[in-house]
């Protein structure tokens, strides 16, 4: 029998899953092993497709558990069986267990943003093509040395942005990582997204979080942020073997 | 602040994005046990690229299906 793999926790219970209904319509039960447990939902069909009502059905499960406790999300998509899956809790029990002591009691929030890289760019790279750069420019002729030049300004760019970016996720952790007691921070993801950044924030820390954030927020105007949660901990959720 | 509109898409896209890039490259992960298959994914995509990650994710373990069902195939 194949299963869908929701979340697990070594508080879940019965009560905490409600009526909601899981991934292909089937309403997820617990199965126990030992003091772990794991919400699941019987899944028909070899894969999971990536659509609208499978990812908010994934989310919707984790989310009705999140109300009550803190779980460690899987991955959407998880199928396994229930060999596969004694085998895995086997495994890795011990780190899950420290997993699950390290998330207790908090949420994932998420906070991205986002700027203009071209504009940035260009500003970074004014000085550079006003005074020496052009100087130097007119000294070398040729297709090769223009490539050349033209080279040096794309790395140059690239530097300048990622300069930037890591000033900017230095300045929101100062702001806002107070108020949360671990991080993870991407930074320069993609050219337009300058930060990608995932704060675990004990629930009674919330408000102490959403007021640093909106602080930012007014500081930085000139940036467009783009939040989100409270989360079950997937960015905290990644169990190294 | 600007609104999700302002950002040039509409709150409900915005919400299927956040979940996608939250739930198909975060969270516990069973060894070999993510069976996923990307469907008219684009149409969800349509007009952004700011959180591109998540698509490219997706993009990632479809090709990699791909070669491995044509590998099984030869």
């Amino acid at each position: 029998m194949t299963l869908y793999a929701y979340c697990l926790s070594d508080e879940l219970s019965d009560s905490m899953l409600g009526d909601v209904a899981g991934v292909g319509g089937t309403g997820p039960r617990l199965l126990r092993y030992g003091d772990i447990s794991v919400a699941v939902s019987e899944f028909e069909g070899e894969r999971v497709e990536v659509a609208r009502e499978n990812v908010f059905a994934h989310e919707r499960v984790v989310q009705y558990v999140l109300r009550h406790i803190t779980p460690l999300p899987f991955r959407f998509g998880t199928l396994v069986t229930t060999a596969g899956l004694e085998e895995f809790l086997e495994a890795s029990r011990a780190r899950l267990i420290k997993s699950l002591e390290h998330v207790r009691g908090s949420v994932e929030m998420s906070v991205k943003i986002i700027w203009d890289a071209e504009s940035i760019r260009r500003l970074g790279l004014g000085a550079e093509g006003s005074a020496s750069g052009k100087q130097n420019e007119t000294k070398l002729q040729g297709k090769g040395a223009a490539y050349l030049v033209a080279k040096r300004k794309r790395i140059l760019g690239k530097e300048q942005l990622k300069e930037r970016a890591k000033e900017i996720a230095d300045w929101l952790t100062g702001t806002v990582g107070g108020a949360a007691f671990d991080r993870n921070v991407e930074v320069l993801p993609s050219e337009s997204l300058v930060v990608r950044a995932a704060y675990l924030v004990r629930r009674e820390l919330l408000g102490d979080y959403r007021q640093k954030l909106e602080a930012a927020r007014v500081a930085r105007p000139d940036l467009r942020f783009l939040t989100s949660g409270p989360w079950p901990p997937y960015s905290f959720s990644i169990i190294n073997p | 602040m600007r609104t999700v509109e302002e950002l040039g898409f509409q709150e409900d896209e915005l919400s299927l994005l956040e979940t996608l890039d939250h739930v198909l490259d975060r969270g516990l992960v069973i060894a070999g046990e993510i069976t996923i298959a990307v469907a008219d994914i684009d149409l969800i995509f349509v007009g952004l690229n700011v959180l591109i990650t998540s698509v490219e994710t997706a993009r990632e373990v479809l090709d990699e299906r791909k070669k491995q069902v044509l590998s099984d195939e030869f």
